[in-house]
């Protein structure tokens, strides 16, 4: 008795020391707020709010990304504390309705374009470090929000009431019996802050996540986010843990595939920052994931070389494959005359982009280029799309020859593609 | 004994896989032939071609469909490119020696030599024969930029940005004035 109350008095002796010595250098409050709000910095950029809030070029979370979805484009709002156009006047219960129940300002209802579903399990303690940081860290910008066009009938916001209904579920995150904190901690990170589902899972006919299908791949616009379940040939089990790891932190997994458009702008503004404890746990994770297997026959990272056409058509007068005299003007100086690229330069053999039952990412790629910056590096593929220099832009038709060469050449041969195709995929990416 | 040798451990050597993609280059030849070429080598002329080079480069995995074409355009340059190769390899038999160092050191006659270089230059320069008749095989799997692989990249492809080496001091620079402009 006596053993307890004197640790608990010298422990109390301790605190007040430490509190007078703290109090000595700043506001006792302050110093809890910095505190506060810096954890808030790590649940926003493990939530990737800076991704989507920040049109291309813009200012840090002032709105105005566009997202294309299958109903419309929708513009991401400005998150800024200002006052008028931004959420400086939201109240902390309104701050936490926005993100965990997709209701904004007026009970005027969001669309879950913002992963509300994905973040409506995020902890109250890390609501409130993600409020503290939106309050006191980000810089206020006052920039007006741009009107979506959304087509009927999701032009109905109040519908999303009914939808929520469906689909929302209010629970805060709790693990589960049985599993350790690892996973625990990896599934908070993957299905609620990181809010990987909202890409990787597929949806049903209302927009709705499709249960029973988690993350086993979906269409995002022009771009596909491929199957991540333990899935032997569909999924990614034939990853290791390091080309997990460092696709996660660098967006570079070596004759696994690398990470380009959205999946980029994920690596860059968050995944790469995380703690290598948190990178370890959405391993951990991933591993527990069901499998869910798709219709392919082989594993989209296992297709290699299949002939020697550097060898077959270079110095013909006349060679067959017009694929080919693109490839070696456009694209082999980096990725090499057979594909199998070189130090930073990825191969297009063993190449999820390749490899893919569709030639969503192969095409988008070759669109846009890829612009993703790990630690001191920055990755840089140049676009050959309608963001290209002149001198580099390709046609719908060149580009549907190339991809069905590297398909044929590097990928999946069983993949091949027309001008159309490549027409439709500009357009997606257009807003 | 080591005489008949050649020939008989150079085609053990050579892959069952490798005689067998030789067979489909044959079958695929008509294709490639330039302008209809009449005289279609048999596959077992290539595969002697690419046992020969192998030999000659000091080479082991050189490769089949390059052997097809530099034979191919060789045949097309050199019509007695049959005969010349029969009489090299008769040499090299003869000689009895192992590598192509040893058979230089033995003295070949001229006319073997000859025919040797024609072969060699062709896979190190990726270009058969002379002007104007000069023809273009291979540029990045040209022998000359594969004996250097390791330290430098083929011109015109890039090894990217963690290649680059550090820029030069300027040898001279105006004062003040930057030479990045």
């Amino acid at each position: 008795m006596r053993k307890i109350s004197t640790s608990c008095s010298t422990r109390v002796a301790i605190c007040l020391v430490a509190c007078s010595a703290l109090a000595s250098l700043l506001p006792k409050a302050q110093a809890a707020d910095v505190t506060l709000a810096e954890k808030g910095r790590y649940i926003a950029t493990a939530a990737d709010c800076l991704a989507c809030h920040t049109a291309p070029g813009g200012k840090p979370f002032a709105g105005g990304y566009p997202i294309i979805t299958p109903v419309g484009t929708i513009y991401s709002t400005n998150i800024t504390p200002a006052p008028k156009s931004g959420i400086g006047d939201y109240t902390k219960t309104e701050f936490f309705d926005a993100v965990r129940r997709g209701i904004g300002h007026n009970g005027k209802r969001l669309y879950p374009a913002m992963p509300y579903t994905s973040y409506a399990a995020i902890t109250n303690d890390d609501m409130e470090a993600l409020y503290a940081f939106f309050r006191s860290e980000v810089a206020p910008v006052e920039q007006e929000n741009r009107p979506d066009n959304i087509r009927f009938p999701f032009s109905i916001r109040s519908g999303m009431a009914l939808w929520n209904w469906l689909y929302l579920d209010t629970r805060t995150f709790q693990p589960r019996p049985g599993e350790t904190s690892q996973v625990a901690r990896g599934r908070y990170l993957v299905d609620h802050l990181e809010h990987c589902g909202t890409c990787h899972t597929p949806r049903t006919l209302f927009m709705g996540p499709a249960n029973g299908r988690a993350l086993s791949g979906s269409v995002v616009g022009a771009w596909y986010a491929p199957n991540i379940t333990t899935d032997k040939i569909a999924g990614i089990a034939d990853w290791t843990d390091s080309d997990l790891r460092n696709y996660l932190t660098s967006g570079h997994a070596m004759n696994k595939g690398q990470a380009a458009g959205p999946m980029a702008e994920v690596v860059t503004n968050s995944t790469r920052f995380l703690t290598p404890d948190d990178v370890d746990a959405m391993i951990a994770y991933l591993r527990e994931v069901s499998p869910i297997a798709s219709k392919e026959k082989r594993s989209r990272t296992s297709y290699g070389s299949t002939e020697p056409t550097e060898d077959i058509a270079r110095g013909q007068t006349n060679p067959d494959d017009r694929g080919w005299k693109i490839f070696s003007g456009s694209c082999a100086s980096c990725h090499q005359a057979q594909g199998q690229g070189i130090n930073v330069y990825p191969s297009l053999t063993h190449n999820s982009a390749t490899g893919s039952t569709n030639a969503r990412n192969l095409v988008a790629t070759i669109l846009t280029g890829v612009e993703r910056q790990t630690g001191e590096n920055a990755v840089f593929m140049p676009a050959f799309g309608p963001g290209a220099l002149w001198v580099n832009r390709l046609s719908d038709q060149d580009i549907a020859d190339v991809s069905n060469f590297i398909l044929k050449a590097f990928g999946n041969p069983s993949v091949q593609i027309d001008a159309r195709y490549v027409e439709k995929r500009r357009a997606e990416l257009t807003p | 004994m080591k005489q008949q040798s050649l020939f008989a451990t150079a085609v053990c050597q050579v892959s069952r896989r490798r005689l067998l993609l030789g067979g489909l280059a044959f079958g695929s030849m008509g294709l490639l032939a330039p302008r209809g070429l009449t005289n279609t080598p048999k596959a077992s002329d290539v595969t002697d071609f690419l046992i020969l080079s192998e030999f000659l480069t000091g080479r082991k995995t050189l490769s089949v469909t390059l052997a097809r074409r530099y034979y191919l355009g060789l045949q097309d340059q050199f019509p007695d490119l049959a005969v010349r190769i029969a009489n090299l390899s008769r040499e090299i038999h003869a000689s009895g020696v192992q590598t192509m160092d040893d058979y230089l050191s033995h003295g070949p006659s001229p006319e073997a030599r000859n025919t040797a270089t024609t072969i060699v230059s062709a896979w190190y320069l990726g270009v058969i024969g002379q002007n104007p008749k000069k023809q273009m095989i291979a540029y990045s799997d040209a022998l000359m930029f594969q004996a250097v692989a390791g330290a430098l990249v083929v011109p015109s492809y890039g090894a990217g940005p963690l290649a680059w080496g550090n820029r030069p001091e300027p040898y001279m620079m105006l004062k003040g004035v930057s030479d990045e402009q």
